[in-house]
């Protein structure tokens, strides 16, 4: 063989020549070129101790010269844990796969600021390690340790977790088709978490219950994974609203969670599982979409993801119950609610979807699965944009019947809208009102309807605000509203919706 | 002989380094091959004995080929550049070599600090990864391998002028 190049010589050395055996045989009978590999091969070699001198960043792979990425802001070595992956990542934190000093891996939790975390954000981080290390349930990864690291903007609350491997019933929806059987699996493993979380004193409830928190372990086992959300009842009250459009139910946007709040989000992630349509596509009719299973299980699910907080199963006991019944082929039977006055008035009760508009949520992750909605109050742990208003509504039945106006979901209205701006918020001395008062959101509810030639025709408080001044702010705004002609399947309609607007501030 | 697992692991991932340090002595690579593999085979057959304390890989499995190196370069008396540099026994490394390596790695990560994200990442996959290589690095980095070669010979060109510049 003729004698190499230098830039083969050089792949050979790096290990990436295609042919190392022909550079072999020319090196064995030429000492000029053996001398270069030889010098190549020091060079190779400090590079080697260099690389393992140097830090890598366990999210993007580039050079880290301090304690954290430069690059991406990934950590490498917080509370002496040693990270090895960056499992996910956003603007309010990340969760890291890290191994301990005795090379046990951990899931570990970062909570990020983007101001200073207030005296109260301290506190719901340390009730939350709290919380977690006092759960005790094979379902429930271990709680290992809580730190923080830095001050002030560059603050820094960790958790580590017993590290739970398993694929979440999020990413199993992608390959596989889940029967009947399973779902009632499921169901029983996670009522069975919930069941222990509500038996706590005080009860637990975990805010968000879907398919993304809930792994499927080698041995079958289902894992509730992420506390994040967790509140414990009648501790942390108006401090945090958490948790995930379309698996939460409705009264859930206003903080408000009791008993049957995980229930609810259990069921609507079962109807995802089954129906494989995310939940706010489906919960928004007046009856169950069309699933193929038992009347039984039918009814069980029914029951779970009724509306009303008060057509729910009691608590997680009462649904496990029901459910060994249903699995057993027996009915579960649905209470008939009390009428409400929309149901008076024949516009029908039914599944209340949540519709959220364009506002300013703060939106921590965004999946197929639906929207995770963090919004952190005024006595919360962080960084919304300031003062939030959010505006949405619920769609209060399918359908008109005669020649009235026909009752719309708001974003069928929205199509035809002018105005620029959804939001409302109140004037200055209504929240110096709400501040004077401690609260620290408002949600009012208002019907809306619009003629055929897009007038404004009926404006009318259903829920008041709570504020006089904030309700007539509202009720003058919507009067204002501008719409163009509208048509519904090329015909003049007149159309009637309800919208709901929660105004939070910090 | 009978290998187990953990010596097959530990072969897996430190072998072509302890190659390299043998082949920068200046021997053929058959040779080097051959060393690498009689110094792999020392010191697993003196951990079955228990002569081995704690197994410091891969500078135990180094140390102990460029000793075989070093012996035959002595009894072939073969002259290369860096014999004379190198102790009889380098079974503890010699302290002003290992400051001198500090300050050359240092020197090292200064340089490669200056180079584009992309060539860092490269680097540390291919460097800082038990086994990495380019193929690797271009999977993970969705390039073209011949890119990665491209970013890699670059590099090493850049870090190589680095340590030049340095020296007397």
């Amino acid at each position: 063989m003729t004698t190499p190049s230098r830039d083969e010589l050089e792949l050979y050395v790096m290990g990436e020549h295609e042919n190392p055996a022909a550079i072999e045989e020319a090196l064995a009978g030429d000492e000029a070129a053996r001398a270069f590999v030889a010098s190549e091969a020091c060079l190779e070699t400090l590079l080697r101790d260099a690389a393992a001198a140097a830090a890598f960043c366990p999210g993007c792979g580039d050079l880290v010269q301090g304690a954290r990425c430069d690059a991406c802001g990934a950590a490498l070595r917080p509370g002496g844990y040693t990270v090895v992956r960056v499992l996910v990542g956003n603007a309010h934190g990340r969760m890291y796969i890290a191994r301990d000093t005795d090379g046990r891996q951990v899931a570990l939790k970062e909570l990020a600021f983007v101001q200073s975390p207030t005296l109260s954000a301290i506190a719901a981080f340390e009730r939350e390690a709290k919380l977690l290390r006092a759960l005790e349930h094979p379902a429930i990864p271990r709680f290992v340790a809580s730190f923080e690291e830095g001050a002030g903007v560059h603050a820094r609350y960790y958790l580590a977790q017993e590290l739970v491997t398993g694929e979440s019933l999020e990413a199993r929806l992608a390959d596989h088709w889940f029967t009947e059987a399973e779902i009632v699996d499921i169901a029983r493993r996670v009522l069975g978490v919930l069941v222990y979380l509500q038996g706590l004193s005080p009860m637990v409830i975990h805010r968000d219950i879907k398919p993304a928190n809930l792994l499927a372990r080698a041995d079958g086992a289902i894992a509730v994974v992420d506390f994040g959300a967790a509140h414990i009842q009648g501790a942390t009250a108006g401090s945090t609203s958490i948790g995930t459009f379309g698996y939460m139910p409705i009264e859930q946007l206003a903080g408000i969670v009791d008993a049957t709040t995980d229930p609810y989000a259990l069921g609507a992630s079962l109807l995802h599982l089954l129906t494989r349509r995310e939940p706010w596509r489906i919960l928004q009719g007046a009856s169950l979409p069309e699933v193929n299973v038992s009347p039984a299980l039918r009814g069980f699910l029914g029951k779970l993801v009724a509306p009303e907080p008060r057509d729910r199963f009691a608590n997680a006991a009462a649904a496990l119950e029901a459910l060994e019944r249903a699995a057993r082929g027996e009915r579960v039977v649905v209470e008939a609610p009390a009428p409400t006055k929309a149901r008076k008035r024949g516009e029908g009760g039914g599944w209340r979807p949540l519709w959220l508009a364009t506002a300013a949520l703060a939106l921590v992750g965004v999946g197929a699965a639906g929207f995770t909605i963090l919004q952190r109050l005024r006595g919360g742990t962080e960084d919304t944009a300031g003062v939030m208003t959010v505006r949405s509504g619920e769609d209060i039945g399918q359908s008109g019947s005669g020649d009235g106006p026909r009752i719309a979901p708001p974003w069928e209205l929205d199509k035809f809208q002018i105005h620029e701006d959804h939001q409302i918020v109140p004037d200055d001395p209504t929240i110096a009102e709400m501040q004077a008062a401690g609260v620290s959101r408002a949600v009012g509810s208002f019907k809306l309807c619009v003629d055929k030639t897009g007038a404004v025709i009926e404006v009318k408080r259903i829920k008041s605000t709570g504020f006089p001044a904030y309700d007539q702010k509202i009720q003058g705004q919507m009067e204002r509203w501008k719409y163009r002609p509208i048509t519904i399947a090329d015909k003049p309609a007149s159309l009637c919706t309800t919208m709901t607007f929660l105004y939070t501030f910090k | 002989m009978r290998v187990d697992d953990p010596w097959d692991e530990a072969i897996r991932r430190h072998d072509r380094r302890v190659y390299l340090s043998v082949l920068s002595l200046g021997l053929t690579p058959e040779r080097s091959r051959d060393i690498a593999q009689a110094a792999w085979t020392r010191l697993i057959e003196q951990h079955a004995r228990g002569a081995l304390g704690e197994l410091e890989l891969p500078g135990l499995a180094i140390r102990q080929a460029r000793f075989l190196a070093l012996n035959e370069l002595k009894r072939t008396k073969l002259e290369t550049r860096t014999l004379a540099a190198m102790p009889d026994l380098p079974a503890s490394p010699d302290a002003e070599r290992v400051v001198g390596s500090r300050e050359e790695i240092e020197r090292v990560l200064a340089a490669l600090a200056t180079c584009s994200p992309t060539a860092r990442k490269v680097f540390g996959l291919v460097y800082g990864k038990p086994g990495g290589n380019a193929a690797a690095a271009a999977q993970q980095l969705g390039l073209s391998l011949q890119r990665v070669r491209q970013i890699l010979c670059e590099t090493r060109a850049h870090l190589r002028r680095a340590l030049e510049e340095v020296k007397p």
